[in-house]
């Protein structure tokens, strides 16, 4: 695995956030989503060049939807994250639940 | 009471210098966050953003930025001994290094061309300042350039004159790539 291939924190946000959503992750729930579990306001401009990053990766596809009326007649776009982005995101977990074991300071929520 | 519409300057401005491929989208997803209660003030914030990191997650813009730069810098001391700071001198290295910048870039070139173009201004200015008989300017540049002999001191008529063609000259050649495209499509047709 090269280091481009490796996750930023905000793209490890960003894909959980899709996998947490399914088929609605599009960029409004995607921005409103990351709102709620992260408690910060969010720039929808980030968000997509979060996913255009992953899209490079090959961690994430996506399709145009059907253009609405609120959204000034313009499409939305689904993102869906693919086999090799579930497979990065679990070596993530394991690679940092490794680096979380055996901290005190963390484990007595000092930190 | 909120007008109903988004602002529209605000979405000129991302339409024309976003420099991701998904701005329609992201307009999309604005204009549906809008709709649902957000302000003009967040409107503006996320559009700004949005060009911002736009142009530094593009990295063809970010390679033909520095591109724009070498270009700049090495044909301005390879013809400075030989023109001076005249009007030629700006107008070849303007017209090079605009060019440079717009061959580069992707197909959404124009905020990397308004950070150079900005950015020379701004190099113009300084070397103005610093070759200005002006007293602070000439302490100033003593003391952070010490013991390198000052350029040639300009009048603040030619700085400016050199200043506007430089730009006028990046821009000019900024444009010439999708000509030379138009003209290939053509002959192809």
């Amino acid at each position: 695995m090269t280091k481009h291939d490796q996750l930023g924190s905000f793209e490890l946000m960003v894909i959980l956030v899709l996998i947490r959503l399914g088929d609605n992750a599009y960029g409004v729930p995607i921005s409103i989503e990351l709102e709620k579990r992260t408690g910060r306001d969010v720039a929808i401009g980030s968000v997509y060049a979060a996913l255009e990053r992953l899209e490079d990766k090959g961690f994430v596809t996506s399709e145009l939807g059907e253009p609405t009326p609120e959204r000034g007649g313009r499409a939305k776009k689904y993102f869906h994250v693919t086999a090799r982005g579930l497979k990065e995101v679990r070596e993530t977990q394991r690679s940092l639940v490794k680096l979380w074991n055996g901290l005190p300071e963390l484990e007595r929520g000092k930190a | 009471m909120k007008a109903n519409q988004p602002p529209t300057v605000a979405k000129w401005l991302l339409r024309h210098l976003g420099s991701s491929t998904n701005n329609e989208t992201i307009l999309g997803d604005l204009d549906e966050r809008y709709r649902q209660g957000r302000s003009v003030a967040w409107y503006w914030k996320q559009v700004m953003t949005a060009v911002i990191v736009g142009m530094c997650n593009s990295r063809d813009n970010v390679e033909a930025f520095i591109a724009g730069w070498v270009a700049f810098w090495t044909l301005f001391n390879a013809l400075f001994p030989l023109l001076g700071r005249c009007t030629v001198l700006v107008s070849v290295v303007g017209f090079i290094s605009g060019l440079t910048v717009a061959c580069m870039s992707n197909g959404r070139r124009w905020m990397a061309l308004l950070l150079f173009s900005s950015t020379v201004a701004f190099y113009w200015v300084c070397l103005g300042i610093i070759s200005s008989p002006y007293e602070p300017a000439v302490r100033f540049y003593k003391l952070m350039a010490l013991g390198l002999s000052r350029s040639a001191q300009v009048s603040n008529e030619t700085l400016v004159g050199n200043l506007i063609v430089l730009t006028l000259f990046i821009w000019f050649g900024a444009s010439v790539p999708p000509a030379r495209k138009a003209t290939l499509q053509g002959q192809k047709a």
